[in-house]
């Protein structure tokens, strides 16, 4: 037996104040009192022989000792007398609730059908209505994050309410994050350090940092009944065929979480229409990686569908992609030498070329990209264009020389223009030296001064001269021919050079492939960056909601359509020491027994009786109760 | 504690279909409302007599002389006009234990003073305490009920009780018979009821309200009390519980009933008002159950 608010010292001193105030007013409410009356007469004849001080006295201690032990009884009550030990007291526990993807998998229970979270959710309820009502839970929703729900709560229907709110989310749990969370809470927080509480399907992340490394003794799990299978997808990915443009090359892959083989129908659909399909044989614990080729250069969402018997979870039986648009650049090549340039630009796969000649330029302006071969057309330039040797008198950068033998000495390597271009030392046979004006940028220089020169200026097409013809060049033989081409023409249309790549993945931590330099950028759908970690040309990120996720660097785009849940490959071990199941309230704790309201009754009641029997009655409290008959009889008896 | 006015309108209101009742016959002019065995220029016919000398003529019946040949006299009943007198006791008991008493009394002589006034009645109104106070004439019709309203709610209660002196002035005071309400708690030391028969013996008819508060009869006090009388300023030591309450209450009901029969054995009426019974209750109430008004 114990006090759970108050010390025995504190208890005793509250308790003699209160004897102190209450015998002071016992006296001063039992002094005589003066009474104003109209006349003496019947008085004298009620009047009773005078009894000794001494008798008074007597008469007056039940209703002192009454109050004296009414006052004790409540003084008790607020001091929480407990039956039991103290060790046996409140307690605080934490409540993980397993709100992983696999909650959403179904089970059979009792002819029921429900998932593994519903499943948990009666249990961890199960769980809260067994605890003694003075023990605090804190419930944490666990899944790939540790997120509490509520604080130590020792009100049990908010902790029932945070348990009903319980939703199944779609990342995997990870086990030793949220132990760990658990442990922390309760060691910081916790008044006593009670019970870990994890409700749950009983699958987790089973990589080395997300199992425990020692798992907690006063661990307990609420498992639930049954074992689901499944057969998901796992991953779908879209890469463009990097020689055939308009091929798409479809990668998908299949996982079989269940302790049986299954036979999974897999069927592709591109806007709505069948694309392709397969059956794939999978045995427990298999997963299968099978490719598709799909031909379009149009926009449209590509549909992934399994279809398997017996699958208890439906979330990973589909994953949708958007597939992006695959744009040609328009090239309009204005020439009177077509073979000239004709090799270098086919083999360029995003193009469209078209050649003309110098009249049909002159007559019909050029689309898209215009590339007007040692010739200007007059006027204004309409669109992006490449002036390759222009004549003196009609270029548009001021010329300064025409120079013989000059020869390319370096390179504006900071500039998208000269990207990787190292060659060197070769001669050009006759080209023009510029004077680059105010806002142009030269790119190429010889030791008389820059042969290649861009403009870039607001409201004006982009421009590239270039002061010497690399097809009529020792550069022809260059390597860097094709590769001066493609970075103007990427300059000119960059969004034509960008490769994309689609994958449908799982939410949670994500592996892609990078090079080393570059600028990166992983954003999210809204737009926000997201924090990544770079490794051997590796990005990681984590996403823990369902989303698109865009990784950007250079011109390559990889977006990952986070859409399916996270499935943990095994399912993980508890240890053999952990409890296991709902304890009953009578045998799962040693709980000590509250008296406080039995306390405040008696108390509440012993003053009543005292204010019934030996109240004044004249103190303006007196009821119709007082003229009944067998309280009378009591109170004389008492008196 | 704040109070509301000294008798409301609506009471009043009420009060007009009242009139003050007596039940002995007194004799008077006419103009009373209430009929006596007493003959006189009624309208009503009472009875026949002998004709004597000195008669009125007019009131011979002629039609017996024709037949008989002897005179009779036809008699008429009357409504005489009675007297009326009020007795306020204002001693200082009516204000012990609780002012309450004294407000109810005064409230209660308003009452009825206003109940004569409405009925043309005369009611003259005194207050006493070991003597009879300056009387204040009411008559004339509701529209003198100011005057007695303001006399009533400034009245004070001083003084000590002495029933027999205020009798013997009373009737020295008023010679003419006629109806006497006294409205008192009755407490005191002495036995009031040998002056209630002194002023019987000289032709009033008695009625007697006694006004108490409920602590007057069920005191509500318990344990050690030090008592102090009112009037006198006797004290009285003792230890008052449930069973000196069922006698302090047994007594107080047999002196009530011992004015009942003081007031009934010269046909007179008793009735005692509770000051928790508001006045217009008690008016309607236990004032027409005896006939006190109605």
């Amino acid at each position: 037996m114990h006090l759970l608010n108050l010390s025995l010292a504190e208890f005793f001193t509250l308790f003699s104040a209160a004897t102190a105030v209450v015998v002071a007013l016992y006296l001063l409410d039992r002094s005589r009192r003066t009474v104003r009356v109209a006349t003496l007469r019947f008085w004298n004849e009620a009047q009773r022989p005078v009894e000794s001080a001494q008798r008074r006295r007597i008469r007056q201690w039940p209703s002192l000792l009454l109050q004296l032990l009414s006052i004790a009884l409540l003084l008790l009550a607020v001091s929480q007398l407990r039956w039991g030990s103290r060790e046996t007291g409140a307690r605080d526990h934490v409540l993980l609730v397993d709100t992983s993807a696999w909650g959403g998998a179904l089970v059979v229970s009792a002819g029921a059908t429900e998932s593994l979270l519903d499943q948990s959710k009666s249990l961890a309820l199960a769980y809260t209505r067994a605890l003694p009502a003075v023990d605090r839970v804190m419930v944490v929703y666990a899944d790939g994050l540790a997120t509490p729900a509520t604080a130590f709560e020792s009100d049990h229907r908010k902790v029932e309410e945070a348990i009903r709110r319980a939703t199944a989310g779609a990342s995997a749990l990870n086990l030793a994050q949220a132990l760990e969370f658990a442990r922390g809470t309760l060691t910081r927080h916790a008044r006593a350090a009670g019970e870990i509480v994890l409700a749950g399907g009983g699958r987790a992340l089973t990589s080395e940092t997300a199992l425990p490394q020692e798992w907690p003794a006063n661990l307990r799990l609420l498992t639930p009944k049954g074992s689901p299978e499944n057969v998901g997808i796992r991953k779908l990915g879209l890469r463009p065929s990097p020689d055939d443009p308009g091929l798409w090359r479809i990668l998908v892959s299949v996982r079989n979480f269940g302790l049986r083989p299954h036979a999974a129908d897999l069927t592709l659909t591109f806007g709505g229409a069948p694309a392709a399909g397969r059956t794939l044989q999978l045995n427990p614990g298999q997963e299968v990686e099978t490719a598709f080729e799909y031909r379009t250069r149009a926009a449209g969402l590509i549909e992934a569908r399994l279809r398997t018997r017996g699958d208890r979870f439906s979330a990973d039986d589909r994953a949708v992609l958007e597939l992006p648009a695959q744009p040609e650049l328009a090239v309009t090549v204005c020439t009177d030498e077509p073979d000239l340039l004709r090799p270098l630009l086919s083999s360029l796969p995003v193009l469209a070329v078209t050649t003309r000649s110098r009249a049909q330029c002159l007559a019909q302006s050029p689309q898209g990209v215009a590339v007007y071969d040692r010739f200007v057309p007059p006027g204004a330039l309409k669109g992006p264009s490449l002036l390759l040797e222009p004549p003196v008198d009609r270029s548009p950068i001021p010329f300064a020389k025409s120079g013989v033998n000059e020869r390319i000495e370096r390179w504006e390597q900071r500039h998208p223009l000269a990207a990787g271009l190292r060659a060197q030392d070769f001669r050009l046979t006759q080209a023009l030296v510029f004077r680059p004006a105010q806002g142009d940028t030269p790119i190429a220089f010889s030791a008389s001064g820059p042969v290649l020169v861009a403009r870039e200026a607001a409201g004006q097409p982009k421009l590239v001269v270039a002061g010497f013809h690399p097809l009529r060049s020792q550069l022809k033989f260059e390597l860097a021919t094709p590769l001066l081409f493609a970075n103007i023409l990427r300059w000119f249309a960059p969004e034509a050079f960008r490769r994309g790549e689609v994958f449908a993945g799982t939410v949670g931590a994500v592996t892609s492939p990078v090079h080393t330099g570059g600028e990166l950028r992983v954003i999210d759908e809204s737009g926000q960056a997201l924090p990544y970690t770079l490794r051997d040309e590796q990005v990681r990120f984590y996403s823990a909601r369902m989303g698109t996720v865009r990784v950007m660097q250079d011109g390559r785009e990889q977006t990952y359509s986070l859409a399916l849940p996270e499935i943990p490959e095994a399912v993980w071990t508890p240890p053999q020491r952990a409890r296991r199941g709902v304890p009953s309230a009578a045998a799962g704790f040693a709980q000590a027994r509250d008296l406080w309201v039995w306390l405040a009754v008696l108390g509440a009641l012993g003053l009543l009786l005292d204010w019934l029997l030996f109240a004044p009655a004249g103190s303006g409290h007196s009821f119709g109760l007082r003229n009944w008959a067998p309280l009378q009889r009591l109170q004389r008896r008492a008196s | 504690m704040a109070q509301g006015p000294f008798i409301d309108k609506h009471f009043l209101e009420r009060l007009e279909r009242l009139a003050i009742h007596w039940q002995k016959s007194f004799g008077g002019i006419v103009g009373g409302h209430n009929t006596s065995r007493f003959s006189g220029p009624g309208q009503e016919f009472l009875d026949h007599r002998h004709f004597h000398h000195g008669d009125d003529l007019r009131a011979v019946n002629w039609r017996a002389y024709m037949r008989l040949e002897k005179m009779f006299l036809k008699m008429f009943q009357i409504e005489p006009r009675v007297p009326v007198r009020l007795l306020l006791d204002a001693s200082a008991s009516m204000e012990a234990p609780t002012p309450a008493k004294f407000l109810a009394a005064r409230r209660l002589a308003a009452a009825l003073v206003y109940v004569g006034l409405v009925r043309l009645d005369t009611i003259i109104l005194n207050t006493f305490s070991n003597s009879l106070g300056d009387a204040r004439v009411c008559s004339g019709g509701r529209h003198r009920f100011g005057p007695v309203s303001d006399f009533l709610s400034t009245a004070e209660a001083r003084g000590t009780t002495d029933f027999l002196a205020v009798s013997k002035q009373f009737v020295e005071r008023y010679s003419q018979r006629g109806l006497l309400i006294i409205i008192s708690d009755f407490l005191t030391d002495a036995d009031n009821t040998k002056s209630f028969d002194y002023l019987a013996e000289f032709g009033h008819e008695l009625l007697l309200l006694q006004v108490y508060a409920d602590e007057d009869r069920v005191p509500p006090w318990d344990g050690e009390l030090e008592l102090e009388e009112a009037e006198s300023g006797a004290r009285l030591e003792m230890d008052f519980d449930f069973e000196a309450r069922q006698r302090y209450t047994a007594a107080f009901d047999e002196w009530s009933e011992q004015l009942r029969r003081a007031a009934l054995r010269h046909g007179g009426r008793f009735t005692a008002i509770s000051t928790s019974l508001p006045v217009e209750e008690a008016v309607f109430g236990p004032l027409v159950r005896v006939q006190g008004v109605r």
